[in-house]
């Protein structure tokens, strides 16, 4: 039984990995320090549904106030559009709260994965499905 | 002019008569396999051996490839692309399209079989025609391909594709860890497509690469998952791809713009030319 339920378990987060995981892209993502991912929440300017990498560009205030734009590079549509997302999943305007890997040079980027991402009142991007 | 019309219509009736595209159609598929629908791959991206380490996968590399392959896993590790060509949008070539790490559709025909890839919108040719390999095709990243068909059970229809590409151009890797081929191009590529004995929607692509870069031939094999609900997608990586390559460096493009260092302490791109 035991042994059932670490299969299921082990298929469930293969299942996962295959469809949210932007870790192992086309490219290696080893810019992004995967070891230290930050939170961070901001304001959508841009959200560019495309292949094979979609991008969220968010303007985030920084402590004196002042904003930053942010390029974040997460899944693939074809990963992520049997999850239920679309190109309008995400518009400009939505505050957004994502745990993100950030860039090692420290410049505003990083990498998300689609699990990782929340409305800023923690509502799910997608609705998990039933 | 009704005379060059006249002539027009007899060139093209010869022409049609001709072709062999027009020798039968639609064209006899009942010897062939139902490849149709859209596949899926189950293996995860560059994983040959899912029991070795992602940087160990068992290719047996030339100990000056081995070290090649091995300064590539250093600079990635500093937030570098390494030898993997790929981040700037140029084409997987073979044999790391047959990774297929977004779907791909596969279409059977009598004198063609065409794999379409979604990433990159690659497209595969294989010829199944009965001719030979040119002698004066322009190497390509994919490829020039000739396959044969196999009725390898004698139930009268085919079951396996076996096909071999040469005359390639890179830069060229098998996977995102940068694992190299050789820069000569010389690259052999021999696949067996045959459908799993266990469940026939599982397709398997045996792959085995004879190239300058190995100490012998390497094989492996993949496996992908048919997927009768097929959703399609457009994959033009050029599109909003924020890597560049500058020199022998890779940068990337901010939200504004402005180019972003990818490594820790990175320098800038020399800008002598900018006055």
């Amino acid at each position: 039984m035991r042994t059932k339920q670490l299969a299921a378990a082990l298929l469930a987060a293969g299942a996962l990995f295959a469809t949210s995981g932007a870790v192992l892209g086309h490219h290696s993502f080893a810019m992004f320090d995967q070891e230290h991912p930050i939170e961070i929440v901001g304001t959508v300017s841009e959200f560019r549904y495309s292949s094979p990498h979609i991008y969220i560009y968010l303007d985030v205030k920084g402590e004196d106030g002042a904003s930053t734009k942010w390029l974040l590079e997460g899944s693939s549509p074809s990963l992520l559009l049997r999850d239920g997302w679309t190109g309008s999943s995400i518009k400009p305007g939505d505050e957004l709260r994502m745990t993100i890997d950030p860039l090692r040079s420290g410049a505003p980027g990083g990498a998300w994965q689609a699990m990782r991402v929340k409305f800023k009142d923690g509502r799910p991007i997608v609705a998990p499905k039933q | 002019m009704r005379y060059r019309s006249l002539l027009g219509v007899a060139a093209l009736a010869v022409t049609l008569s001709t072709s062999s595209a027009m020798a039968q159609w639609p064209p006899d598929l009942s010897k062939y396999p139902d490849w149709n629908y859209q596949w899926y791959r189950v293996d995860p991206i560059g994983q040959y051996n899912p029991a070795a380490p992602r940087n160990n996968q068992g290719a047996p590399l030339t100990p000056e490839y081995q070290k090649i392959f091995e300064d590539n896993i250093e600079d990635v590790k500093q937030g570098g692309q390494g030898t993997d060509p790929t981040y700037t949008c140029l084409p997987d070539g073979m044999p790391r399209v047959m990774n297929a790490i977004f779907p791909m559709e596969i279409i059977v025909t009598p004198k063609m079989t065409y794999f379409l890839v979604e990433y990159l919108m690659q497209q595969r040719r294989i010829y199944t025609d009965g001719r030979t390999m040119p002698a004066d095709a322009e190497p390509s990243f994919g490829g020039y391909s000739i396959g044969t068909w196999f009725d390898t059970d004698g139930d009268g229809k085919y079951d396996e594709l076996r096909v071999e590409t040469r005359n390639f151009k890179g830069p060229r890797s098998y996977d995102p860890s940068g694992l190299p081929l050789h820069k000569d191009n010389k690259t052999v590529v021999q696949e067996r497509f045959f459908i799993s004995k266990d469940n026939p929607d599982h397709l398997h692509d045996e792959i085995t690469t004879i190239d300058n870069a190995l100490t012998r031939p390497w094989t492996v094999l993949k496996t992908y998952r048919r997927e009768r609900n097929a959703i399609f997608s457009e994959g033009y990586c050029a599109v909003d791809n924020p890597h560049v390559k500058i020199g022998n460096e890779n940068y990337m493009l901010g939200a504004d713009g402005l180019l972003m260092p990818a490594k820790k302490g990175q320098k800038p791109p020399d800008l002598r030319y900018f006055k």
